[in-house]
């Protein structure tokens, strides 16, 4: 295996527990629904799936647990948007610090023990592909899903009829309802199916991509939360942010063991965070369509549709029928 | 379900009225009451499920916080600086915005101070050949503090009203910028830990930089005492008194029409996040100038700033009710170290004092919920309907 290959296989490993919350987060947002507990609960899923593994040794219990944690959590963010009509940011805020310290709590006498871990399952003849190969087929099951997901978003949104109709909710949803839509029912469905991706999200990391329980997952689900402003609620590009922070993260690490270039490490820690910050400055302050003015005639059209950026209209709004 | 516009009442149906306005009070106290209630309902059975006897529980966070006037010492040198970083977010919860970058603010406050330390009392040769006294020093402390934490909050307002970033995204990462830049000052031989140390603090600050403490109390210092006190009262009078209050107050119930009535919302947005930040530095100060602390640690913050975020939301932003409700949780938080010790030397259970954090978040979400439920199930009769935007310039 090439230092490249082994590079990009690290970063699509890495990547998956943000990719598959980012998903999650990206699916809940489209319904017009913001879940802020995002961080809360992945550390809360993940613990539960570590200590899920240790005391059955089922795997497929674990991680259904962490997703059921996940779901619980958002019914929780949904119930209190729709039913009690509090505010979606103030109650996701508060359900990520309970989660967290919930986490640390429960998760105390498992803390750094040795975990269980997702067998390692290379897809046969695929995984002999130069470069892809290594690089997208010698994972085990969770990272092939985390992979297989960014296209499942991508088809269920923009390819199917449930699919425009969650789009419907989320951009107009009066006029979803006025068409015979249960605008409400299909909210909380799709919180409710976010959520359970962000569990599963938190069982990637204790299963496969940092063994164990060690409390150290603080800042992964804001992460998850950044990349899909920064991705604007499309699939792919939501992956993309994920796999272009996990790289930077990547390649900060490999600074601190260079010689040639002394950085101080806890400088090159900043720069994902700093990274976040430029990156959603980009997406959200209209440079993007100042760009505009600068591309080449010809080029305006496919640079519009790549640098679209419009949150979901009824996103954060509760809706009521009249 | 639409709106219903009630009459005004006539004097022949003030009777009603009153009646009407008994019936909205008894749920709104009642809310608070339920809410706190299923909290202590769920941190009891999980006491019950640990092996452990709330009511000892209760007496070792009693123990721990109430019993002696050390130990009540102790209590207030806790509560000083969340109760001063709570003061501040009123200040930014109010209109609208999540500070959640409070705790990075605390920390740039803890760093600012530390520095003022190293350029005042520490240097040989301090800027402009300035030689200060005690009081000069620790004046410089404060000054320092408040402002590198209100640009640390002003960053993230610049962030929001011309990057349009939002405050919450903005403010994590600037959280851990900060926490980075101060675990770079103090660890690895950062520039600001002591040739030789390995350990990730700066050394002690000379004697001319530390607070003054009260004789029997080593461990209170009655300056942070004033500082929060005068904190209180500048907040209340912006909320009860001033018309910028009045201002932060419209901008936070609808931004968008408080801007058409000519609230001038960007230029608020900075000053309400730089006041918060001042406070949450001095906060940040409180922590690292306490007479038992003076050193920059590794978690100069310890955790406050999200815990001052749950005291505003408790209080729903009224700042006569945040001293309290900060009191309370100081307790709870002071309260969970004794509880963990206890029961581990006493009854050799191991409880980890996360738990007390539990329980002050689960009391704010049960809160939360409850007035939810209240709006929801009992709406208040004497709820005006709704503003929409087109209706604004009736008021």
């Amino acid at each position: 295996m090439t230092g490249l290959e082994s590079t990009l296989r690290g970063i699509v490993r890495a990547a998956a527990p943000i990719v598959i919350a980012g998903q999650g987060e990206l699916l809940t947002e489209r319904a017009g629904v913001i879940n802020l507990s995002l961080d809360g609960t992945i550390m809360l899923s993940a613990m539960t799936a570590h200590v899920v593994a240790r005391q059955t040794g089922s795997l497929v219990q674990a991680v259904l647990a962490a997703m059921a944690v996940g779901a619980v959590v958002a019914l929780i963010v949904v119930f209190s948007s729709i039913a009690l009509k509090l505010n979606q940011v103030a109650v996701g805020f508060v359900l990520t610090i309970l989660c967290a310290d919930l986490a640390v709590f429960l998760g105390k006498p498992h803390f750094n023990q040795p975990g269980k871990e997702m067998p390692h399952a290379p897809i046969p003849f695929l995984r002999d592909i130069p470069l892809l190969g290594p690089v997208l087929f010698d994972h085990n099951i969770l990272i092939y899903f985390s992979l297989l997901l960014i296209v499942l978003m991508w088809f269920y949104i923009y390819r199917t009829r449930p699919g425009l109709t969650l789009r419907s909710i989320g951009e107009q949803p009066e006029a979803a309802f006025v068409r015979g839509t249960p605008v409400n029912a299909l909210r909380y469905v799709y919180v409710v199916a976010g959520g359970a991706l962000v569990g599963l999200a938190g069982a990637t990391y204790s299963l496969s991509v940092k063994l164990g329980w060690k409390e150290d997952l603080s800042g992964e689900g804001w992460i998850a939360l950044a990349i899909v402003i920064f991705g604007l609620w499309v699939p792919a590009r939501v992956a993309l942010g994920a796999y272009l922070i996990v790289g930077l993260r990547s390649i900060a690490i490999d600074l601190q063991d260079n010689d040639v270039i002394d950085l101080p490490s806890q400088i090159v820690n900043m720069l994902p965070w700093m990274l976040m910050i430029i990156t959603l400055l980009v997406a959200t302050s209209g440079a993007l369509t100042r760009l505009d003015r600068y591309t080449p005639e010809r080029f305006r059209p496919m640079m519009r549709r790549f640098t679209r950026a419009a949150p979901p209209r009824a996103l954060g709004t509760t809706f009521e029928k009249h | 379900m639409a709106p219903t516009i009630r009459q005004r009442p006539s004097s022949s149906a003030r009777t009603g009225a009153t009646w009407r306005y008994v019936l909205d009070l008894l749920p709104a106290i009642l809310a608070p009451f339920f809410g706190i209630a299923a909290a202590l309902l769920i941190i009891v059975l999980i006491l019950e499920w640990q092996g452990a006897d709330p009511q000892v529980a209760w007496d070792y966070v009693y123990e721990g916080t109430l019993e002696s006037a050390a130990k009540r010492a102790d209590l207030v040198a806790f509560w000083m600086p969340l109760a001063v970083a709570s003061f501040g977010l009123v200040l930014t919860y109010t209109a609208g915005l999540w500070n959640i970058g409070v705790e990075g603010q605390i920390m740039m406050g803890a760093i600012g101070a530390t520095w003022a330390v190293r350029l005042f009392a520490e240097s040989s040769s301090p800027p402009l050949g300035l030689r200060l006294g005690r009081d000069g020093i620790l004046f410089m402390c404060f000054v320092f503090a408040a402002l590198t934490g209100a640009l640390w909050a002003f960053l993230a307002g610049v962030l929001k009203t011309r990057g349009g970033v939002n405050e919450i995204f903005s403010g994590v990462a600037l959280n851990f910028i900060a926490q980075t830049f101060n675990m770079y000052l103090i660890s690895n031989g950062g520039p600001w830990q002591p040739p030789g140390s390995r350990a990730t603090e700066t050394a002690r600050f000379p004697e001319n930089a530390r607070l003054p403490s009260f004789e029997e109390y080593r461990r209170l210092s009655p300056t942070t005492i004033y500082i929060t006190i005068g904190a209180f009262v500048v907040v209340a009078l912006i909320m009860y008194v001033s018309r910028w209050g009045l201002q932060l107050r419209a901008q936070g119930k609808n931004r968008k029409s408080a801007f058409l009535l000519g609230v001038r919302t960007d230029r608020n947005t900075l000053l309400a996040m730089a006041a918060c930040g001042s406070m949450a530095g001095l906060a940040g100060a409180f922590r690292v100038l306490a007479p038992d602390v003076t050193k920059l640690t590794a978690t100069p913050s310890g955790g406050i700033g999200f815990l001052a975020i749950l005291v505003v939301l408790l209080a729903s932003m009224s700042a006569i009710l945040t001293p309290f409700v900060s009191f309370v949780f100081a307790v709870l938080s002071k309260g969970g170290q004794r509880l963990e010790s206890g029961f581990q030397w006493d009854h050799d259970l191991l409880l980890d004092r996360s738990l007390v954090r539990v329980l002050q978040s689960t009391i704010v979400l049960m809160v939360v919920l409850a007035f939810g439920a209240r709006n929801r199930f009992f709406p208040p009769h004497s709820a005006q309907p709704a503003v929409d935007d087109e209706d604004v310039d009736r008021t």
